[in-house]
């Protein structure tokens, strides 16, 4: 989901993926780096994004993910339900505003 | 996707995805060195953040569905590089699977030929055998009679014929031979649903009384005598004398009834004397659809109108059993038995594999921590261990295979003939995939284990232990156990194998009343008479005395005769009566006894005294008194005072006029009906009283072997139809318990595979063991305790194993050596003896294997063993 939402503004190459996700965490999100490309070659699978060879703004020879129409709509599914679940923790966890 | 493509677009991604990541680690690096990180650190540092490549590759190639097959692929690859870098480790455990495979396989090729394999005739599962049952259940022959009934009223039995087996001579223009001959009833061959291979079978007015002679060969019959089985039609046979024309030749490999070589039609001369000659086997084929147990009813409906018709047929009822049944029934369990302990065998040598990858896994301690540390899941340290455990076993399996192949020609060379189906062995498709999964379950089997116990090898306590040292507390338990397993199998092998052997021994040590060393015999086969039921008695008169006479002028020749019935063949047997007194209105009630016809020096050739009254005389073959011995049991049956002699009787059925018999004589008794039956009654007649009835006649001679050929010429001199083989009367009786022999040879082969796996087992154990705690022993000895201690210590504590080992197989011998009793002669399934033997006989061998790294143990040098540290 983090990295179907972080290629919703625009295509990333891995390491891109990777920055992004730790920084706009502020780093509490700290995950093996490696760990990144497994998940994107499932997504790679679903047909959930699409990669294409590039240069990268630093001149690399980089593999850019894109998100595909069907990943946009998994992503959508995936917050609905992630919201829904936030929202009944959050009843749980503060019972007197509800 | 076809592989091809699919390996291409898998090379593809993979490619991918290792540019793919290297890209990242060195924009990782470049980033962090701006950052002012040194070349060095910001290497390891990207490393570290980035985790570890391999797993990343191997997730990505799970994400994809690919590691199955890659994963298998790569442990094979690195299975082979850990079984070759411990080449003893890895002949070991082979050689051990070897023999545990080599011989199930070999013995699962015997079981597929004689159990498993349909019989070779259409729709099979519709042949069935038929008998007659007595009243207690026993099955007998039919009469011709009784059988002409059956056919008629038998509303389930499609097709039925009735056939009889015979040894005969046959003769013409190749030199005599003896064969085995089929008189086989109408409609036999429509019944085996099989026609000629070549020529044809016989037609309606061939089975027919008084139709002309004719007879089909069996293929290898008919190579063997004309050079090709096509020469075999029209040539003429005499056969007892008789002149025939082979008229057909069947298939290759059909030997139906029992190894027969060629077939006569029996209603040539039909024997339809009465309803008590028990003279034929029936085998039918049932109506499409029906059952066994259809036709058994049918059957009974059948027996008992016969019962209430003919008072021959009183109390007799019929059994149908399937023709599988019939064959292979008698060897089914015994066949069972032996594969279920070569299967013990095997596990046992899983057992000791097993124990041998336990150590060699505490060996590998340090690999499979350092291999868990980086990242190896459990299940897959797991799969990768069982790998190499199945890659073992496969290797095993595959030197068995060729171990198996010489088993089987072991077991093809000295099978007995008894064995139905045994000559069909062979290692064909269905017993290599026996095999193949053999070696798969017995990778598992003893792969299991040792894989579950060093993959939870923990990581700190294995590199913390130092090389080579981590000898787990569990592990050493479980070997253990697998030692004390090993031997409660062995010991019950060894019970069972045990048994045998004592119940071999009685059989073999049964006493004959034979004086039956250096005595030779021949079947001799005589001219038949005109109407081909009997013999020519005349001819027999004639020649018979002179080829007597003749061979017993032989130098070294103490004595020669000719008997009918002779014992360990099957004696005849019939009913008779006694003068003056009534016989019953039974004629199941009848007195009855075997009966034989002997020439004068017949009691002379075996060694047999007359302990009353007179032997035969030459006189009696002229005299018009017929003369009859009896056997002591005869006297004590039917004279219990001892005053048989002068006494007269006459049988039933014995010759075509039955006369009253004089007894002139009483013999010890012999064991005529075989080793595992009691003594029976029997009357001797005198031989040339009743030349007529003796067709089947075997010559007798007490001589030198040297003798033999001069004999033969003797013999085929006098009577150009004969084909003269001798062979020693101690290998016919000895040729009686062949079954039991082969039973007992290969049981106890088994059994001392398993008590030499079970003591390499143990020595095994032992002497890693010691191996492992030469430093503690060293210290001991430093610390003043004797050799004799040490010595005793070890071998207290091989004792122990084997100790419980025993008691347990013990109690489980007494359970399981159960299934051996319809093996068994005269021994209980309990016997004390043969199983304290058993006990014994391991713990001798097993203190052997234990006394060996105790004597090691002891010859420790204190001050190199400390000094090793």
């Amino acid at each position: 989901m983090l990295i179907l939402q972080t290629l919703r503004v625009g295509a990333l190459h891995g390491y891109a993926i990777a920055q992004h996700i730790q920084q706009t965490s502020q780093e509490v999100l700290q995950v093996e780096e490696g760990s990144l490309y497994p998940a994107l070659q499932r997504l790679l699978r679903e047909g959930w994004v699409t990669a294409s060879w590039g240069m990268s703004a630093r001149n690399r020879k980089v593999r850019t993910y894109r998100l595909t129409p069907a990943g946009r709509k998994q992503l959508d599914r995936e917050i609905a339900g992630f919201e829904r679940l936030l929202e009944g923790i959050g009843r749980v966890m503060r019972p007197a505003e509800s | 996707m076809n592989p091809v493509s699919r390996w291409i677009e898998r090379r593809r991604v993979e490619r991918e995805l290792a540019a793919e990541m290297a890209e990242h680690l060195a924009e990782k690096i470049e980033r962090l060195r701006e950052e002012g990180y040194s070349e060095e650190a910001a290497a390891r540092l990207a490393r570290v953040q980035f985790g570890s490549v391999a797993v990343a590759e191997e997730d990505s190639r799970a994400a994809w569905g690919w590691n199955g097959v890659e994963e298998i692929w790569q442990d094979i690859r690195f299975g082979w590089r850990m079984l070759t870098k411990t080449p003893g480790f890895t002949a070991t455990a082979i050689a051990v699977l070897a023999l545990g495979m080599g011989m199930n396989t070999a013995m699962f090729s015997a079981v597929k030929a004689v159990l498993l394999s349909a019989l070779p005739y259409p729709a099979p599962e519709r042949m069935v055998q038929l008998n007659q049952t007595a009243e207690d259940g026993h099955p007998m022959n039919v009469s011709n009679l009784d059988f002409r009934d059956w056919r008629a009223q038998s509303r389930a039995v499609e097709a039925m014929a009735a056939y009889g087996l015979d040894d005969v001579t046959i003769a013409g223009d190749f030199a005599a031979r003896r064969a085995r001959m089929a008189a086989v009833g109408a409609g036999f061959f429509r019944v085996m649903a099989t026609g000629a291979a070549i020529g044809r079978t016989f037609s309606a007015g061939e089975e027919k009384p008084g139709g002309p002679a004719t007879l089909v060969f069996g293929y290898e019959l008919a190579e063997a005598v004309f050079g090709a089985p096509g020469n075999a039609i029209g040539k003429r046979v005499r056969l007892n004398g008789m002149v025939f024309t082979v008229i057909g030749v069947m298939p290759a490999r059909f030997t139906f009834p029992g190894n027969a070589e060629l077939w006569l039609p029996n209603d040539l001369f039909p024997d339809d004397s009465t309803r008590s000659a028990h003279n034929y086997r029936i085998v039918g084929r049932l109506k499409a659809g029906l059952t066994v147990r259809q036709a058994q009813a049918d059957m009974d409906v059948v027996a008992a109108r016969l019962a209430k018709e003919y008072v021959d047929d009183r109390n007799e009822g019929i059994r149908v059993t399937t023709l599988y049944d019939a064959l292979v029934g008698s060897v089914r369990p015994a066949l069972w038995i032996l594969l279920a302990a070569v299967g013990v065998v095997l596990l046992i040598a899983c057992v000791n594999v097993s124990n041998l990858l336990l150590v060699h896994a505490a060996a590998r301690r340090r690999e499979m921590a350092m291999r868990r540390a980086l990242g190896a899941g459990g299940g897959r340290l797991i799969r990768q261990l069982l790998t190499e455990s199945v890659m073992l076993a496969a290797a095993g399996g595959l030197a068995g295979l060729a171990l198996a192949e010489v088993g089987v020609k072991i077991l093809r060379a000295t099978a007995p003939e008894g064995i139905p189906r045994l000559q069909n062995l062979a290692i064909d498709g269905g017993v290599l995939a026996f095999s193949a999964g053999l070696s798969l379950v017995a990778g598992i089997l003893f792969g299991v284990l040792p894989a579950i116990e060093s993959s939870n090898a923990d990581l700190n306590d294995a590199l913390r232990q130092g090389a080579g040292r981590g000898e787990g507390r569990t592990q050493k338990r479980w070997s253990e156990v697998l030692v004390v397993g090993q031997v409660t199998l062995a010991i019950v092998l060894l019970s069972g194998a045990s048994l045998l052997v004592k119940s071999y021994w009685r059989l073999a040590h049964v006493e004959t009343g034979l004086n039956s060393g250096g005595v030779f015999i021949a079947d001799v086969t005589w001219p038949a008479s005109a109407d081909g039921n009997s013999v020519d008695g005349a001819f027999v008169r004639r020649t018979g005395g002179q080829m007597l006479e003749q061979i017993a002028n032989l130098r070294g020749v103490r004595a020669a005769a000719f008997v009918h019935g002779l014992p360990f063949e099957g004696a005849p047997d019939g009913g008779f009566e006694i003068e003056g007194r009534p016989l019953p209105a039974d004629p199941h009630m009848y007195p009855d006894s075997d009966y034989s016809m002997v020439t004068p020096d017949y009691f002379g050739v075996f060694g047999l005294p007359v302990l009353q009254g007179r032997g035969f005389t030459q006189g009696d073959e002229r005299s018009a008194t017929q003369v009859a011995v009896v056997n002591v049991t005869f006297e004590k049956k039917y004279f219990p005072n001892g005053d048989a002699v002068g006494k007269r009787i006459r049988f039933f059925g014995f010759d075509r006029k039955p006369r009253f018999l004089t007894i002139v004589g009483v013999v010890p008794d012999v064991r005529n009906e075989g080793l595992r039956r009691p003594v029976a009654a029997e009357v001797y007649a005198d031989y040339f009283q009743h030349a007529d009835s003796a067709m089947d006649s075997t010559l007798v001679v007490r001589g030198p072997a040297s003798a033999a050929a001069r004999i033969k010429q003797i013999v085929m001199f006098l009577n150009r139809d004969t084909a003269v083989s001798f062979a020693s009367m101690d290998s016919l009786i000895s040729g009686t318990v062949t079954r039991e022999r082969f039973q007992t040879a290969l049981l106890g082969l088994f059994a001392a595979c398993a008590l030499l796996l079970a003591v390499v087992g143990i020595y095994g154990l032992l002497s890693y063991t010691v191996t492992r705690r030469m430093s503690e022993i060293g210290v001991r000895m430093a610390l003043g305790a004797g050799r004799g201690t040490i010595t005793r210590h070890v071998l207290w504590q091989g004792s122990v194993l084997v100790g419980v080992g025993i008691a347990v197989g013990m109690a489980g011998s007494v359970v399981v050596t159960r299934v051996l009793q319809s093996l068994l002669y005269e021994v209980s399934t309990t016997d004390a003896a043969a199983l304290l033997a058993a006990a014994v006989g391991f713990a001798a061998a097993a203190l052997a294997g234990c006394y060996l790294p105790a004597r090691r143990a002891s010859a420790i040098d204190p001050t190199e063993a400390l000094r090793a540290e």
